[in-house]
């Protein structure tokens, strides 16, 4: 029992201690869509795919993108999803 | 009781090591820097968690020979499993194979000669990030780059043990990594069958003189000196001899440029008349003494210092300019790790004078290609390797 407490008290000084960072800390901004948006691109990939390259994108090549995750990587995207996760990521992570 | 600190420093020590050994692959550590570390990894510049692409920082690149612990990772498709290497075992197959074959680690580093070679491994898309007009895709500033010393066996042993026939074009490689949906093309390669045969292709069990680290291609990988990152297929489990045109994604349409606008190695069989598949690492360089806006103390000597490398031909002259490329100065070139290495440069910096200096350096190869002024764009964001230019200041 004293072993097995040690080691929880361990564990907890880990989650304390030192800084832990992954994808769970990611969060999209608030907005229409967002959770679908969410829920179909953490499918395949952390959501800070979508913040590395928002300088980068615009309408256009979000709906590049979100065609090639669904033609050349198999999302499972429904038209009507692409639609709104097109219309969330033009409207919230494009420069 | 023990106070939280008590149970650090005390008994606890080996408990604590076995939680971290629990950690889950992909949680990962911040450090105050803001970098991240994977297990493993000392703190590296993240890009994206999953896959996880992480980049080596400016100050881990000053030593001739990246650590294997800072080196950079790079990967497409999340499902990353870790290998037992007794049980790993590496196929070699294919229509243009006489002898089908199957070999252990055990036997891949016992039947076959070593070979032990220096030589820069370098992303395709290092410097995507500082391309004008930008471009989608993992925005890599300088890092996605190292030079290591790769020790293994030669590709050619192993593909003649398997007997290549005189049909064979070309030989395609594969990893353990897969993807997460049954519909995403797995990540695999092909090289030309000359370029496969080539005495310098290996299948690498060790970087820097220890077994590959897990991110880096566990237990074995293939190294091919002077051809982009791309080709040096991680944890490699097949390899196959074909008559024909391998037609995977990543070949077919990804790591692809526009033909005819880069110089470099031609892949005749993946090639059509608008693209064609990045293959060689065009001549580059980069300072790692400053990063542009440093401040240097007046009277103190100083010198810029970095690499310069290419595609195998080795560096001919590393050139510095004061006076905005105007007119171009020798610098001193240093380490010499062999062709597919990078080379050391050393240049003394005036600091006589407060004030700002713009310096710009550019590489020359042996081949006689040249860093270009400007960038080429293209559509993936490959091949930046314009002249640095830094801004510094004496005070």
């Amino acid at each position: 029992m004293k072993t097995a407490a040690l080691f929880i008290t361990a564990l907890c000084v880990m989650a304390t201690g030192m800084a832990r960072a992954g994808e769970e800390s990611i969060r999209l901004k608030d907005g229409a869509g967002s959770q679908l948006t969410a829920a179909r691109c953490v499918i395949c990939h952390s959501l800070d795919y979508i913040q590395m390259n928002a300088a980068v994108m615009n309408r256009t090549a979000w709906e590049k993108s979100i065609r090639k995750m669904i033609d050349r990587f198999g999302a499972p995207v429904s038209d009507d999803e692409a639609r709104q996760i097109l219309d969330y990521l033009a409207q919230q992570y494009s420069s | 009781m023990l106070t939280r600190r008590q149970v650090i420093a005390g008994s606890a020590g080996s408990l604590l090591a076995a939680a971290v050994d629990a950690v889950p692959a992909l949680a990962a550590a911040e450090s105050d820097s803001g970098l991240i570390a994977l297990p493993g990894k000392k703190p590296l510049i993240k890009r994206s968690f999953r896959p996880p692409n992480f980049e080596t920082p400016l100050a881990d690149l000053r030593q001739p020979f990246t650590a294997n612990e800072a080196f950079f990772v790079r990967y497409h498709l999340a499902s990353i499993p870790e290998i037992d290497a007794r049980a790993w075992r590496l196929r070699i197959g294919g229509a243009s194979a006489q002898r089908p074959l199957e070999l252990s680690l055990a036997q891949l580093r016992n039947d076959f000669e070593h070979v032990s070679l220096a030589a820069v491994n370098q992303c395709s898309g290092n410097k995507r990030g500082l391309f004008t007009p930008r471009v989608p895709g993992v925005q890599w500033q300088n890092g996605a780059i190292g030079n290591a010393t790769w020790t293994g066996v030669r590709l050619r042993d192993v593909l003649r043990k398997a007997g290549v026939r005189d049909n064979a074009v070309e030989v395609v490689f594969d990893g353990a990594d897969s993807p997460l949906l049954e519909a995403t093309p797995d990540f695999a390669k092909s090289l030309p069958v000359e370029r496969a045969l080539d005495e310098n292709t290996l299948i690498a069990f060790e970087m820097n003189g220890s077994p590959l680290p897990h991110w880096n291609g566990a237990p074995a990988r293939l190294v091919v000196p002077g051809w982009t990152a791309t080709y040096w297929v991680k944890h490699l489990t097949q390899i196959r001899i074909e008559p024909q045109a391998f037609d995977g994604f990543w070949m077919q349409a990804a790591y692809r440029i526009p033909t005819g606008m880069f110089p470099g190695a031609r892949f005749a069989s993946q090639e059509n008349r608008e693209t064609t598949p990045i293959t060689e690492i065009l001549v580059s360089s980069l300072v790692t003494s400053h990063e542009s806006g440093a401040r240097l103390p007046r009277g103190q000597p100083a010198a810029l210092e970095g690499w310069a490398w290419d595609g195998g031909s080795g560096i001919a002259t590393v050139e510095i300019s004061r006076d905005g490329g105007n007119s171009w100065q020798a610098a001193t070139l240093t380490d010499d790790h062999g062709r597919f290495a990078w080379r050391g440069f050393r240049a003394p910096l005036d600091t006589s004078r407060p004030g700002s200096m713009e310096l710009r350096v550019r590489a020359a190869a042996r081949n006689g290609a040249r860093q270009p002024a400007q960038l080429t764009p293209n559509p993936s964001g490959y091949h930046h390797n314009a002249i640095q230019t830094l801004l510094l200041e004496v005070t």
